[in-house]
């Protein structure tokens, strides 16, 4: 097993009665790396990251954890320590404050003091709880809640971090923090599954996609790399002057495929088909045809639509 | 200092420290503090209304001549007309209240919160996260154990100045005193261990663990009253001989068999919780640990059989046989709670059949069906069936008074092959494609049981010649042996040998259907 995967599965397959929900799965996932799951709801998203938490015993195949084989609940205190699994519904202990229930957590994956109080502050002055320590859980929001769970979810400074559907039910501000705070953790060095449906917040965080459908891993690449091979590339233009010389002067331009004038009849998306030296000599061209141009800005397609483009039906 | 102990306690177990911190709030302290002093100020002033007034005459606390058939005395007054109270006698009833009320509440209670606790847990999907931490199953039950009945504890510790004290001033022994403590504690580890395996088992209804808790203590307390009231110093606890040892006799024999005995079922108990802990989705107990738990259940109930023989000239005792008959009895309540705890579930044994030649490390078919994780557990059961069988039937061979060898033997080879059709069907039932086939199961066994014998009572159907066939086709073939003839007992073997083979056969189709390939189901169905 290469040292660098942090996740690796080989023929994972899970059965529930006569359903397969999870059929013969090899992923891989670099460390260090975020790796964004999408998938029609029933994919087998969730089953996959139960399984690879050691929540849900697989019916075949192997899970290796940073090199090292994963059963299913054995006591196996050095493996446990290096996941964090946040599910979907993220069960929390009414009874206690947001600070005894991540002390309980803490002291469950043995950190002792001084470290333990220190981590304690930490992980909440990064889920931004600090405020509401001394508070009962009962009486956080959603969103509160949420990031409470993450924050119990890393307590323990995981090297995996499997998060299922984490921003779902968040209000866009809620989504905002939580997308930093995944960030932050990005940038620990932290190996991150992430599932979601909420596509642009993946395509912000992530380095790679694994695509599932039907319990089958059907797609598993990077993201520049299905940029590569599936996004049609655009430029975005806006002109002082006239629209319709502009349209004019971009179908000079071979790799110019088409061009729409968007509603505020100011602004022109082209389809690119160049390359970046493509788009240069096309800016050159547009600046010496003296077109007054306020805004030149090759784009991707989004992920949404990559993924409807694939023929998958992603419930947004 | 007292910082630093309670630091290293929550460190050495976080599930205890957090029960503690969850339930024993400032609130909830005051609370119980109150309700343990209550509750003794309450017994104090029972006690003390008890005491007898101004020129009383008989009184149960007076110093005096005892009144005949009677737990009276008479009073022996004072110049000033008042009697003498016979205070030790008085301090001696107040240790016997609080005696009876520490264990019950403790008991009760604990099994009332633990199975609410774990329950509640297992409902809301929070015991998964602790599952998922790097702690030992055995910490953290251990701290469940400890931590969700602390409130009961502490009312219990407060109760004990008192009860120590009325213990000394009613002249109670040391021994006794040590016996009650030990064998409270070695009831709660028991039985508190028993509603973890009961929470386990998916029952999440905590009043009936506390209403069975309630009923065994309520037997327990008339056990106790008899032979204490009747066989003073011969039956103590209710215990009289086990394998001819009078265990019965004297105090300090009485309290090691039960507290040995105790720690055997809270072994075998926890080895199962710890093991369910581990692996919530398999069966609750092991086979390897079936057969050896079998086996100690079945040694510890037939020490109870070896007992003198009362020999009465020509009245028919047939002491050995009736012994067997209460074993058996014993034996089919033990077997229902064997098959719930072994049979896998459908989906373990969809796997088992589907990938069994995919396993990494196969073994061949008669060692997994003895020793394996996830097969059916028919094969099983019938080795743990055939231990009480050869166990008792050596037993029954031994027999020396006028007990019948003959229908001991085809008792017992009738018991097995009903056992047998029970864990048949049990497995099918689990098999099946029903949303509560647990529940379901528990019905049918219960109802194959059960229902027989009650409909044969309430039609009228006693056990004679006529009606002996039908009663060896049901749990309780030893009432109708008596009647048989060899062609009803022949007749009898076959009806269980052939209603046996129709379940297992349809229980080995089940299991290739259920092994069958996608393709070659889907292949199946084409002409």
């Amino acid at each position: 097993m290469a040292q660098e995967l942090a996740i690796a599965t080989q023929g994972l397959t899970k059965q529930f009665d006569r359903h397969v929900a999870v059929h013969d799965v090899d992923l891989q996932i670099r460390t260090g790396e975020v790796y964004g799951l999408i998938g029609p709801n029933g994919a087998g998203k969730t089953t996959l990251i139960r399984m690879l938490a050691a929540a849900e015993e697989p019916t075949l195949g192997e899970i290796h954890i940073n090199g090292d084989r994963l059963w299913q609940n054995q006591d196996d205190p050095h493996l446990k320590r290096q996941i964090g699994y946040l599910p979907d519904d993220f069960p929390l202990y009414d009874d206690l404050t947001v600070w005894d229930y991540l002390d309980y957590f803490a002291r469950l994956y043995k950190l002792r003091e001084p470290r333990r109080r220190e981590r304690l502050r930490d992980v909440l002055e990064l889920v931004q709880l600090t405020h509401k320590r001394h508070s009962q859980i009962a009486t956080l929001s959603r969103g509160m809640k949420q990031r409470l769970s993450l924050a119990r979810t890393i307590i323990h400074e995981p090297l995996v971090l499997l998060l299922d559907e984490p921003v779902s039910g968040l209000d866009p501000i809620a989504r905002m923090q939580f997308r930093e705070i995944i960030k932050s953790l990005q940038a620990a060095q932290m190996t991150i599954l992430i599932s979601s449906h909420v596509l642009s917040d993946l395509a912000e965080l992530c380095n790679s996609i694994g695509i599932m459908e039907l319990g089958y891993l059907v797609e598993s690449t990077t993201l520049d790399h299905l940029y590569q091979r599936l996004s049609q590339q655009q430029i975005l233009l806006t002109t002082l002057g006239s629209v319709a010389d502009l349209q004019a002067e971009l179908r000079t331009c071979p790799h110019v495929e088409a061009v729409e004038v968007l509603s505020d009849g100011q602004r022109v998306k082209a389809t690119f088909s160049g390359d970046p030296t493509a788009a240069a000599a096309l800016l050159r061209s547009l600046i010496e045809a003296n077109i007054p141009l306020t805004e030149f800005q090759p784009m991707h397609e989004d992920l949404e639509s990559i993924f409807l483009k694939l023929g998958h039906k992603q419930a947004s | 200092m007292l910082s630093n102990l309670l630091l290293r306690m929550s460190d050495w177990n976080p599930q205890f420290f957090r029960e503690v911190r969850g339930r024993l709030k400032p609130r909830q302290f005051w609370l119980t503090v109150t309700a343990s002093g209550g509750i003794q100020a309450l017994i104090l002033l029972y006690m003390w209304i008890s005491l007898p007034g101004y020129q009383a005459r008989v009184d149960r606390y007076c110093i005096g001549k005892i009144e005949p058939y009677s737990d009276l005395r008479q009073c022996a007054l004072n110049a000033q007309g008042y009697p003498s109270i016979d205070w030790p006698r008085w301090w001696f009833d107040i240790f016997q209240a609080l005696s009876w009320i520490i264990p019950f509440v403790l008991l009760i209670g604990g099994v009332y919160m633990l199975i609410g606790d774990l329950a509640k847990e297992e409902r809301r999907g929070t015991l998964n996260f602790i599952r998922l931490s790097p702690q030992t199953s055995q910490r953290i039950l251990i701290g469940k154990l400890l931590g969700v009945p602390v409130v009961l504890i502490l009312g219990a510790v407060l109760a004990m100045p008192l009860h120590l004290a009325a213990a000394v001033q009613g002249g109670v022994s040391t021994l006794a005193i040590a016996s009650l403590y030990s064998i409270t504690i070695a009831l709660c580890c028991c039985f508190y261990s028993g509603a973890i395996f009961y929470a386990f088992f998916g029952g999440a209804q905590s009043w009936l663990g506390a209403g069975t808790m309630w009923l065994c203590y309520s037997i327990f307390a008339q056990m106790w009253y008899y032979s204490h009231n009747y066989n003073k110093g011969n039956w103590l606890l209710g215990i009289k001989t086990w394998f001819y040892v009078n265990v019965g006799s004297h105090l300090s024999l009485t309290t090691t068999f039960v507290i040995v005995n105790l720690a055997i079922a809270t072994g075998w108990i926890w080895r199962a919780i710890n093991r369910r802990y581990t692996y919530p989705n398999r069966t609750l107990i092991s086979k390897r640990q079936s057969y050896l738990m079998t086996l100690s259940f079945e040694i510890f109930c037939l020490g109870f059989a070896f007992f003198e023989y009362q020999r009465y000239k020509d009245w028919p005792t047939r002491d050995g046989f009736n012994s067997l008959i209460g074993l058996l009895l014993i034996n089919l309540f033990w077997f229902v709670c064997l098959i719930a705890a072994l049979t896998p579930h459908r989906q373990t044994l969809l796997d088992w059949s589907r990938y069994r030649h995919a396993q990494e490390r196969r073994r061949n078919l008669l060692k997994d069906l003895i020793w394996g994780e996830k097969s059916p557990a028919l094969l099983a059961i019938a080795l743990n069936a055939l231990i009480p069988t050869l166990l008792f039937g050596g037993w029954s061979l031994t027999w020396q008074d006028d007990s019948p060898k003959l229908i001991g033997l085809l008792s017992l080879a009738f018991n097995f092959s009903f056992l047998l059709i029970c864990a048949v069907v049990a497995q099918l039932v689990l098999l099946a494609h029903f949303k509560k086939r647990a529940i379901l199961t528990a019905a049918v066994i219960a109802a194959m049981i059960l229902l027989p014998p009650i409909a044969m009572l309430v039609m009228g159907v006693a056990p004679s010649e006529t009606s002996a066939a039908l009663w060896l086709l049901s749990g309780f073939a030893f009432a109708g042996l008596d009647y048989a003839t060899q062609f009803t007992i022949g007749f009898g073997i076959l009806a269980h040998l052939t209603i046996f083979s129709l379940f297992t056969t349809r229980l080995t189709l089940q299991l290739k259907k259920a092994g069958a390939s996608e393709l070659k189901i889907l292949t199946a169905h084409r002409p």
